[in-house]
């Protein structure tokens, strides 16, 4: 193949050869770890406020042959999923129910709008209140966070099923039970999937503010941990770690979403 | 023009609409899509109703179709009163209305589904509808991989094979291309043929109208009102072959001016 010349590559919203796609990404990834080396080369920061990439990657290797990180990692990822579930399996029905019937609408999604801006982490210190700081304070915490997001999305999801398929449903004789069931939820699928994917990143963000503030375990912990002793290697990890596990789960969706909906086409 | 159905009683229609009206209320002002429409359709007869884009066309089918209410008047099929949607009426939109979910053979059997019908049977139905459509070898491709003509393929053959008293269309070859729309129209005639449905036909293209149809419902827009009847079975196409020119013209240019008024 020729090389794409520079109008080729940059036209609007086009597509460009994987290869070069892939050029693109890796090379940032290359262009910041070299910055980040030549900044603790050159000493440009003190290596107690940025270690090496090398350090952090000897602590990385290091931390993962220990046991008790790996529970670190089990715990966070059982929160993550526990809060996560709980608002999915709750949230999702009446999402439907507040996307198809306008009354449902009127008692779910008013109420859900106010209190999704009232701020998750204020809600800790009530939490610890009523909880303690046991593993239910940590899902509830991540449960406030996504639950009423996701309810207005998965209305705004339904909603946005094309009402020509509903009549087309109706014409061929649905009544209103089969047309919720054998098309809108079907038809919703692949953008509800999307939304899952969302939620689960923001579920992650809301794991590590409950384990910064209220807990004893878990990576989030271990960060706040590392902070008393000036182990900023030990914080690098974690955080990267954190990203790490957020970017496998959420490929994870991408590549399940492929799965279970080939017939979707469009969304990637 | 007199039409000679005028003898028959209601019972004895498809459709009856008598002096229907329907009003669109918005939160600025009220809209009259329809203004004292009476239009009726008998057992086995293809009738198209022709109009400018916004005339009520849409609306009036989906008031047959019972997914929308009409505001005054009367609307029958075979004498009952329309109360809301049924498998008695089947429709097929200008738009891709196909269960992107399901495969081609399971869209077809989607109302026999509902139906209950036995696994035999709806295989035998579908069978039957896929080859009438000639999609036999897409059974098990899903909608996005089928070109537009395909489409509307698939959704005339699941619209029949719910064995529908009555065939709605709406601009159902609208965005396809000539010559595809030119290839359905006879796959929809042939259809016809066969299987004796009753069809109401909407378009806003003449040619079509006329090439299609027994009768022709002229409307016109702002409001929705029945410009004219007319009988369009005068022989003037031997299957796709158009054998009278001068009336075809004829009777196009009448609609042509119908419509200008
Ligand atoms: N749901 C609706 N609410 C308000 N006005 C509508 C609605 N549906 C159609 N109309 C109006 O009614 C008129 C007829 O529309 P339609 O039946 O779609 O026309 P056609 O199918 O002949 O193009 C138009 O003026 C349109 O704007
Ligand atoms: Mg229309």
């Amino acid at each position: 193949m020729k090389s794409p010349t520079r109008s080729k590559l940059f036209k609007i919203r086009e597509d460009i050869p994987k290869k070069w796609y892939w050029t693109g990404t890796i090379a940032t990834f290359v262009v910041v770890l070299i910055i980040w080396e030549l900044m603790s080369i050159f000493q440009v920061v003190q290596d107690t406020f940025l270690p090496s990439p090398g350090f952090v990657f000897t602590t990385f290797i290091q931390l993962i042959s220990t046991g008790s990180y790996w529970g670190d990692i089990g715990i966070s990822i059982y929160r993550v999923f526990m809060g996560f579930l709980l608002a999915a399996i709750i949230g999702v029905p009446l999402g439907i129910l507040a996307g198809t019937f306008k009354i449902s609408d009127s008692i779910i999604i008013p109420l859900s709008e106010f209190i999704r801006y009232m701020p998750a982490p204020a809600f800790i210190p009530l939490v610890m209140v009523w909880a303690g700081i046991g593993e239910t304070a940590k899902i509830l915490i991540i449960f406030i966070g996504s639950f009423f997001q996701l309810i207005i999305m998965v209305a705004d999801d339904t909603r946005a099923v094309n009402k020509d398929l509903i009549y087309a449903a109706y014409t061929l004789g649905a009544k209103r039970w089969n047309t919720l069931i054998k098309v809108i939820v079907p038809a919703l699928m692949p953008r509800l999937f999307a939304t899952l994917r969302l939620i689960m990143g923001w579920a992650w963000t809301y794991l590590v503010v409950a384990e910064l503030v209220a807990a004893d375990s878990g990576l989030g912990y271990s960060i706040l941990k590392a902070q008393r002793f000036m182990n900023t290697n030990i914080i690098f990890v974690g955080i990267l770690v954190i990203g790490l596990l957020g970017l496998i789960i959420d490929r994870l969706f991408v590549v399940l979403g492929r799965v279970l909906f080939p017939w979707s086409g469009g969304e990637r | 023009m007199p039409i000679e159905a005028e003898s028959r009683t209601e019972e004895g229609r498809a459709i009856d609409v008598s002096h229907l009206t329907k009003i669109y209320h918005t939160t600025k002002k009220e809209i009259k899509a329809i203004d004292d429409v009476s239009i009726h359709v008998d057992p086995h007869e293809f009738v198209s109703i022709v109009g400018p884009s916004g005339c009520g066309k849409s609306t009036l089918l989906k008031i047959l179709a019972g997914l929308d209410e009409l505001t005054e008047g009367k609307a029958t099929i075979f004498g009952k009163v329309i109360e809301g949607p049924g498998a008695d009426r089947g429709m097929v939109f200008q738009g891709y209305t196909l269960f992107p979910w399901l495969t081609v053979r399971k869209n077809i059997e989607f109302g026999l589904r509902l139906k209950k019908m036995s696994a035999k049977q709806k295989k035998e139905t579908s069978d039957y509808f896929l080859k009438m459509v000639d999609l036999e070898r897409f059974a098990n491709a899903y909608p996005k991989e089928l070109s537009g003509g395909m489409k509307q393929r698939v959704a005339i053959a699941r619209a029949l094979a719910n064995n529908p008293k009555v065939l709605l269309m709406d601009e159902p070859f609208g965005a396809l291309d000539a010559q595809t729309r030119s290839d359905m129209q006879q796959l929809l005639l042939e259809i016809w043929k066969r299987e004796k449905t009753t069809i109401v036909f909407i378009t806003h293209d003449i040619e079509e109208a006329i090439f299609l149809s027994q009768r022709i419902y002229v409307m016109h827009s702002h409001p929705g009102r029945l410009a004219e009847e007319m009988n369009a079975d005068l022989g003037l196409f031997e299957g796709s072959e158009l054998v009278r020119p001068n009336e075809f013209l004829q009777m196009k240019d009448h609609i042509v001016s119908l419509l200008k008024k």
